[in-house]
């Protein structure tokens, strides 16, 4: 319980850094940080990847896009034309990217923390995370698309299940 | 304050001739950000006085300025490695043969831009010579970049160019998502404004000068100019050090150009020792 | 003479991203999946590669399981060990160059930090 109080979970603005770095790593194109970000907005359409977060603090990264920016991430990646890219491929870098964003954060947490693997969902409407509550989330524009970003943290639910 | 068409075109153009970047229209929002510190620092509330201002042909250093603001991401640390090598293997054991024990090592890092080259001499310094006081001062025109050298604090990205990773743990911690240069290391160096290209004042006799990849922006007299000065700093057996590709050959005849090992570094007059007596 | 490496990370878009970079550097590369995979193949090769890219949280065996049993193999005493991942956290990295990681790059990363690590460990290719 000791370590669960003294993570340091990212800002918003330190999320975005996070991103940020992410982006010029292994991507091309600027991110243009949206400054009051609309967290009602569906899903509805969007690939969602994630990691979990477990060991001294329990929680989510997400990224959520349309599936033609996460087209845009796999070409870029991987550098193929948008003619070549599988969905497979999408997956992988939708789920790389929540990785490496995600590892940045468990960087923050602490030395206990341990990443899952990532996952994917091709239709994020269908996406339900029982007990979760939203933290933090850094929406930006790319390339005339929408990229979001969230960090969940758990809820102790009455019950106690998953 | 949006930057006019005609600034940004002028920086475009400048950026491309010095550094070979392209900046398409659409980046103004870039060259808005990465000025404006450098527009305050100067005294400007407006990027387009400021960026008028460097159009005078006296004020390169300026120009200078602007072109590391929109070109610098991330600099190296140990950038070159073969001349910290040099430095190591060739330089400091003499500088220890010569100077008196209890006297600090003196090192002038004059282009020091956001530190890595100040606090890498001292990671290489602590490492190699521990029981030696130094001390580094690190110069430059810009206030900004100043700024966070004397903060000593780096983001992932630039983490990574270039730093041995022993040096890392040993030497910094993780604050947030970025890291903190530990503050023992800090206390060996001081970063301070200072303009190249007019009088120096209040700096103390150098062992060492680094004064790399800089004299290429100015012209032939104030590059004479400054270059005297910077010897004048200089102890009578001390050791100025260039970028890669630049020569004081054509420049200042006085320096004495030698190479040792892999390094090209220049002595102040040829009265200079040479010779190493003893290796450690 | 050309310099090999290999790249071993669970990831495969991970291992596209470096044998891409490492390609262009000038490098052959070969890929293993985890650090069993990756023994298997040290095992079967002809030659030792030069480098290895090494990711630490993969299944069967991890990456720093891996550079444990790489350098207490004397067939693998000129493997130089550059491992490539998330994990930050500064006992984390010490814990890899104590079990004999010769240098550590952070994700994400730059080509030019790829670049930078191998020249600090006088791998280049000469290209």
């Amino acid at each position: 319980m000791t370590e669960a109080m003294t993570a340091v979970l990212p800002s918003a603005p330190e999320l975005a850094e996070i991103v940020d770095q992410v982006w010029a790593s292994f991507l091309e194109g600027e991110l243009t940080a949206v400054p009051e970000p609309d967290v009602t907005r569906p899903y509805a359409g969007c690939l969602i990847a994630w990691v979990s977060i477990g060991g001294g603090w329990t929680g989510h990264l997400s990224v959520v896009c349309s599936d033609a920016a996460a087209r845009s991430i796999a070409t870029d990646m991987f550098q193929l034309d948008d003619s070549e890219v599988t969905t497979a491929e999408v997956a992988d870098a939708l789920g790389e990217i929540a990785n490496m964003v995600g590892g940045s954060v468990k960087g923050m947490v602490g030395a206990t923390a341990v990443l899952s693997l990532p996952q994917v969902v091709l239709d994020a409407a269908a996406l339900v995370s029982p007990e979760t509550c939203r933290l933090v989330t850094v929406q930006a524009h790319w390339k005339d698309e929408l990229l979001e970003f969230s960090l969940w943290e758990r809820q102790p639910g009455n019950g106690g299940g998953k | 304050m949006a930057i006019a068409s005609t600034e940004f075109n002028y920086v475009a153009d400048l950026v491309r001739r010095e550094a070979a970047i392209v900046l398409e229209p659409g980046k103004e929002y870039l060259v808005e950000a990465r000025l404006l510190p450098l527009a305050r620092a100067a005294g400007h509330t407006d990027i387009g006085q400021y960026i008028r201002d460097a159009q005078q042909p006296v004020n390169r250093e300026q120009r200078w300025a602007i072109v590391e603001a929109l070109t610098t991401n991330e600099t190296s640390w140990f950038r070159d490695a073969a001349v910290f090598e040099g430095f190591r293997k060739e330089l400091l054991p003499r500088l220890i043969e010569t100077r008196p024990a209890y006297q600090p090592l003196r090192i002038w890092s004059a282009a020091a831009s956001t530190g890595q080259e100040a606090y890498s001499l001292a990671m290489l310094l602590t490492e190699e010579a521990p029981a030696r006081k130094f001390e580094i001062v690190g110069t430059d025109i810009s206030r900004a970049v100043l700024e966070q050298a004397r903060a000593g604090r780096y983001t992932q990205m630039e983490m990574n160019r270039g730093l041995p990773a022993r040096h890392l743990v040993r030497f910094f911690q993780r604050t947030g998502t970025a890291w903190q240069v530990d503050p023992q290391l800090q206390r060996s160096i001081s970063f301070r404004e200072l303009n190249l290209a007019a009088p120096f004042t209040g700096l103390p006799r150098f062992d060492v000068v680094f004064l790399r990849n800089v004299l290429i922006y100015f012209d032939l007299p104030t590059k004479q100019t400054i270059l005297r000065r910077v010897r004048q700093t200089m102890a009578s057996d001390g050791w100025l050090i260039l970028g890669t590709a630049e020569t004081t050959r054509g420049i200042d005849e006085e320096f004495e150009h030698t190479r040792l090992a892999g390094l090209t570094a220049y002595r102040a007059s040829a009265e200079a020792p040479l010779e190493l007596t003893r290796r450690a | 003479m050309t310099v090999h490496a290999i790249v071993i990370d669970d990831s495969s878009a991970m291992r596209m991203i470096l044998r891409r970079i490492v390609t262009k550097l000038g490098f052959e590369v070969d890929e293993a999946v985890n650090g069993r995979d990756a023994l298997d193949k040290l095992n079967a090769a002809e030659q030792v590669p030069d480098v290895a890219l090494i990711d630490w949280n993969m299944p069967e065996m991890n990456g720093l399981e891996f550079i444990q049993a790489v350098r207490s193999d004397p067939r693998y005493s000129r493997l130089t060990l550059l491992m490539v991942t998330t994990e930050s956290e500064q006992s984390q990295i010490v814990r890899a160059l104590a079990a004999g990681a010769h240098e550590y790059l952070i994700k994400p990363f730059t080509p030019d930090a790829v670049a930078e690590k191998l020249e600090i460990l006088g791998l280049t290719a000469g290209v």
